[in-house]
């Protein structure tokens, strides 16, 4: 069942078009990446999400409600973490947290529950009484996270949640994301590929308000091929690679510091089998010796480059 | 062991003692609080010297010794000043210990004046030896009250907590302390051992501080019980006064040192006496209300000592609600019990004075309800309907109510609350000492006839420069930042994605404001109120009535502008200027009017009358005359309601623009 569905949605602010004809739909219990370079239409999709402003044109759904028609119905199904995660200086965290939980109809019975339950999940019990202005970023990033979750929804939708945040504290972040993904559905936006290639099963690439590539991760991370440096002729190893079955293309590349008589090569096969040991036999019978012979799955950083490059010179 | 685990672990004590720090947004160094502090303790006892010389002058006698050589109300100023400048180094000291030291300062303040009015309300009640036996008897319980803490911080805390107040404390001596709790439960003098003892244990750290800690405290509790007594110059008539006195102090102090506080077993204890305090304060106002209403039906309603403490069962409930968090269950009820006591009694006071006025002058020739419940009728009436509005809010789940009281806390949460109520406070008193000058001027010259001041009198304190401006100036002043400020720091966006609707949004933000505003305005009524009721001269004050709910509308138009502008900005400056110009606008109908008057024009012209009708000083006056007219209020509502629809209006454009 599709808890976030967006089909053809269109913003403009003025004449500069921000979203362009984007669609995509989120299934439940997915955690869904959903990437870009900065000023790609990501925070601008998301906030149409969230309500908070409108599309142009196409439609959007949150968990099966309107988000132009039913938008009250859509914001109490979702938690937002927004990018800068703006907070109320002068109030104290667990006040803050109280305060919003009334204000998302928590129930009384509740929310003393729910407020225990986000401080211990967002490991913030320890600054419940402080001043939300003394505290530092990423305990900010947790009091966000902790008010998105506080009147348990089914969707979260967090806009860079570990920008800003140190190494430790974006892993303890991913994974929380990553047991809240266990019963939220969550749409993450960031450009931290590393992250996305940790937690996410799916990711939605967005360049210049466009879907520039949208699949499962492992999908993605399918193309593969294999690098081969090996101290004989050139002509004669390609010959011989040419014979392994499977083999689909051949290409030569330059050596990295290369020694007398090296060449390297990227083998690209079909389907992208692995032939390694294919092709080691035989490197092998002929008595050269191998420097490397490696797999390569293609990295998402690759890709994002590759995809995101490709379009902005394509425009 | 060097295992990192960091969530798993306890906290870092010195992450705990910050979270529970003092409230200061900005960081101040230590000494400011502390050199405040020493300040007041050199008020203290410059008070104390003041009293001291008064006393040894009556007592050794001499011509004219019976007039005191300092004036009660230079004590009074210097003991009310020592205790303010106290409070603040007790609120924003950074050490725990010293926050302590002021907590059980605090503690033991409380019990004097709950047991002061305990006492004398037995005393009223039943004669000299109940009242020393419930004195005896509640002071034994608030003493095991006060010790159970530290029997149980005693026993829970380990060495190695690190945290503890005991931690310095070596296990033995736990267990003496355990054993001479227990012993202080029986006798006063072991409940002052024990107290001593713990305290030798609580400071631990720096002795000094300890030492000018506690001799504050001594003194505090010293200059409280003394200036009591010594301005009622030793009448039973003064217990309630020192009482009440020694309640707030203790109560304000209290809840300071509660909040800050690090071990939970301090903060429930706190929180739970607070509560119980409150639930007895409740209980003598239930047994005043059923004695004035059914033993006694002729009196004024109410004795001032019921109202005393109906006033502090809300004060302490709000204190507990406002430790507890108004989420807990135990809020829940404090909050529940003011809502259906408040509804209950509000119903019952309306009904009672609707009725026996009429009842009376069919079924009697001689019984008269006395002045139809005036005054203190009415203002128990007021005191219910607070407490019902206090028991609404907390009950409430409802999110524009959620919203009109974190607007209502944000003002406190900045300096601006105080500012403005200091600022109000201030000029309000500055214009009272010019009123009763005048008033007192022509009182002396009453023979002479030369001035007239009809009533109602109080029409020459509000009809002035300062109150007008008072007026004029405030409501922009609250209404600037409401939505600038969170436009500027991007939390709009956070507040319009929680599933509320824009209008409920701008309603909570206008009530807001308009509550502080009445709480401020208030502040005005309180003056003549004094001269009323206190100093004894009776003068007409119902226009005071008309005129404050005349002018809490008047306001509505100023803050529906305020809200609009602030709405349209992110600049609070823009913001406040642009609502000015906005009031002033509201005032080209009265400079027309003064044209009008000074051009001769009829008065029959329908220009000039509606003019007339649209200009605020004349409003305001006609307020202050006890006139209420449907179409001000309503002129004023429908400004209100116009900016307010315009600003959901502006929150929505983001929607379309």
């Amino acid at each position: 069942m599709a808890m976030i569905e967006v089909r053809d949605l269109t913003k403009y602010f003025g004449n500069v078009l921000a979203v362009d004809h984007v669609s995509f739909s989120v299934d439940k219990g997915e955690i869904v990446g959903f990437l870009g370079p900065n000023g790609a239409g990501k925070t601008t999709t998301m906030r149409i999400l969230t309500t908070y402003i409108s599309a142009t044109s196409g439609w959007a759904k949150v968990a099966g409600y309107d988000v132009m028609q039913q938008s009250r119905e859509v914001r109490q199904n979702l938690g937002y973490l927004p990018e800068q995660v703006p907070l109320y200086p002068e109030m104290r965290v667990e006040e803050y947290l109280h305060y919003r939980a009334r204000l998302k109809q928590v129930d009384r019975r509740q929310r003393n529950r729910r407020v225990e339950y986000v401080l211990e999940r967002c490991r913030i019990v320890p600054v419940r009484r402080r001043l939300i202005s003394s505290l530092s970023r990423g305990y900010r990033q947790r009091v966000g996270l902790a008010d998105a979750l506080v009147h348990d929804p089914p969707i979260l939708i967090l806009d860079e949640p570990t920008s800003g945040l140190d190494p430790g504290q974006q892993q303890e972040t991913l994974n929380l994301i990553r047991e809240l993904g266990q019963d939220h559905t969550v749409l993450l936006s960031t450009h931290i590929l590393p992250e996305v290639e940790e937690v996410c099963q799916r990711v939605i690439i967005i360049n210049q308000g466009r879907i520039a590539l949208q699949d499962r991760l492992s999908q993605l991370q399918r193309d593969s091929h294999i690098v081969l440096e090996v101290k004989a002729p050139e002509q004669e190893v390609r010959r011989l690679l040419q014979q392994v079955e499977g083999v689909r293309a051949i290409q030569s590349v330059p050596v990295e510091d290369g020694a007398d008589g090296l060449c390297a090569f990227q083998i690209e096969t079909c389907d992208n089998r692995d032939l390694r040991l294919a092709i080691s036999e035989r490197l092998l019978r002929q008595g050269w010796p191998i420097r490397r012979l490696d797999l390569k799955r293609q990295s998402l950083r690759d890709l994002f480059i590759q995809v995101t490059a490709g379009r902005a010179s394509a425009a | 062991m060097t295992t990192l685990a960091p969530d798993t672990q306890k906290p870092d004590p010195r992450l705990l003692e910050e979270a529970y720090g003092p409230s200061i947004i900005e960081e101040r160094p230590p000494e400011v609080a502390r050199s405040v502090g020493v300040f007041g303790l050199f008020l203290l006892l410059g008070t104390l010297v003041m009293l001291a010389w008064n006393a040894i002058r009556s007592a050794v006698g001499g011509p004219d010794s019976k007039l005191p050589f300092f004036s009660n109300n230079w004590i009074v100023f210097c003991s009310v000043m020592a205790i303010a400048l106290l409070y603040y180094h007790a609120a924003f000291d950074r050490a725990l210990e010293i926050r302590r030291g002021y907590g059980i300062l605090a503690w033991l303040v409380l019990i004097a004046g709950g047991l002061g009015g305990l006492f004398w309300i037995v005393y009223q009640w039943w004669g000299t030896v109940a009242a020393i036996c419930t004195a005896f008897i509640t002071g034994l319980i608030s003493v095991a009250v006060t010790v159970c803490p530290w029997v149980n911080s005693g026993r829970n805390e380990t060495p190695e907590e690190g945290l503890s107040m005991t931690s310095e404390a070596s296990p033995s001596d736990t267990s003496v302390g355990t054993r001479s709790a227990w012993a202080a439960v029986l006798t006063w003098p072991g409940a002052l051992g024990q107290f001593l003892g713990r305290w030798n244990n609580l400071i631990g750290t720096d002795i000094v501080v300890a030492r000018i800690t506690f001799g504050a405290a001594a003194l505090v509790l010293l200059t409280i019980v003394v200036v009591a007594m010594l301005v009622s110059r030793f009448q039973w008539q003064a217990l309630p006064t020192a009482s009440s006195v020694a309640l707030i102090v203790g109560l304000a102090f209290l809840l300071t040192a509660a909040k800050h506080e690090t071990n939970e077993v301090w903060r429930l204890a706190a929180s739970y006496a607070l509560a119980w305090a409150g639930y007895i304060a409740f209980a003598v106002l239930g047994l005043y209300i059923v004695r004035d209403l059914v033993v006694t039906t002729d009196g004024g309603m109410f004795s001032p000592v019921g109202l005393l403490a109906g006033i502090f069962s809300l004060l302490f409930l709000l204190a507990h609600i406002n430790l507890a968090g108004s989420d807990a269950d135990s809020s829940y009820y404090a909050a529940m019990i003011c809502l259906v006591f408040g509804a209950l009694i509000l119903g019952l006071l309306s009904v009672l004075r609707a009725l026996l006025p009429t009842l009376a002058f069919y079924l009697s020739d001689t019984w008269r309800p006395s002045a139809y419940f005036i005054p203190n009728g009415l203002l128990a009436l007021i005191l219910v309907l607070v407490q019902l509005i206090v028991g609404l809010v907390t009950v409430s789940n409802n999110q524009l109510v959620a919203i009109v009281r974190r607007e209502l806390l944000a003002y406190f949460y900045t300096p601006t609350a105080y500012l403005v109520l200091a600022g109000l406070a201030i000029i309000a008193a500055i214009q009272y000492l010019t009123w009763v000058g005048i008033l007192h001027v022509a009182n002396r010259d009453i023979s002479r006839r030369e001035v007239i001041f009809r009533e109602p009198i109080v029409q020459y304190y509000f009809y002035g420069l300062l109150p007008v401006f008072a007026l004029l100036a405030i409501p922009p002043f609250l209404t600037m930042r409401l939505f600038s400020e969170e436009r500027r720091t991007g939390t709009l966006e956070v507040l319009l994605v929680a599933p509320v609707s824009e209008t409920t949004v701008v309603l909570g933000k206008f009530f807001g404001a308009w509550c502080f505003f009445l709480v401020a305005w208030g502040l005005w009524f309180i003056f003549p109120l004094i001269f009323r009721f206190l100093m004894d001269q009776p003068f007409d004050y119902r226009p005071l009535l008309s005129f404050y709910v005349g002018t809490a509308f008047l306001v509505v138009s100023f803050i529906g502008l305020g809200v609009f502008f602030s709405a349209i900005t992110d600049n609070q400056v823009i913001a406040a200027v642009l609502s000015y110009a906005g009031v002033l606008a509201l005032f080209v109908p009265q400079l027309l009017h003064w044209q009008f008057t000074w051009a001769g024009r009829g008065t029959g012209e329908w220009l000039v009358k509606v003019v007339q009708q649209l200009s605020l000083l004349e409003q305001y006056e006609s307020f202050l005359q006890g006139q209420l007219y449907l179409q001000h209020l309503l002129y004023h509502i429908s400004i209100a309601v116009l900016f307010l629809f315009l600003t959901v209006r502006v929150l929505e454009s983001r929607k379309w623009k």
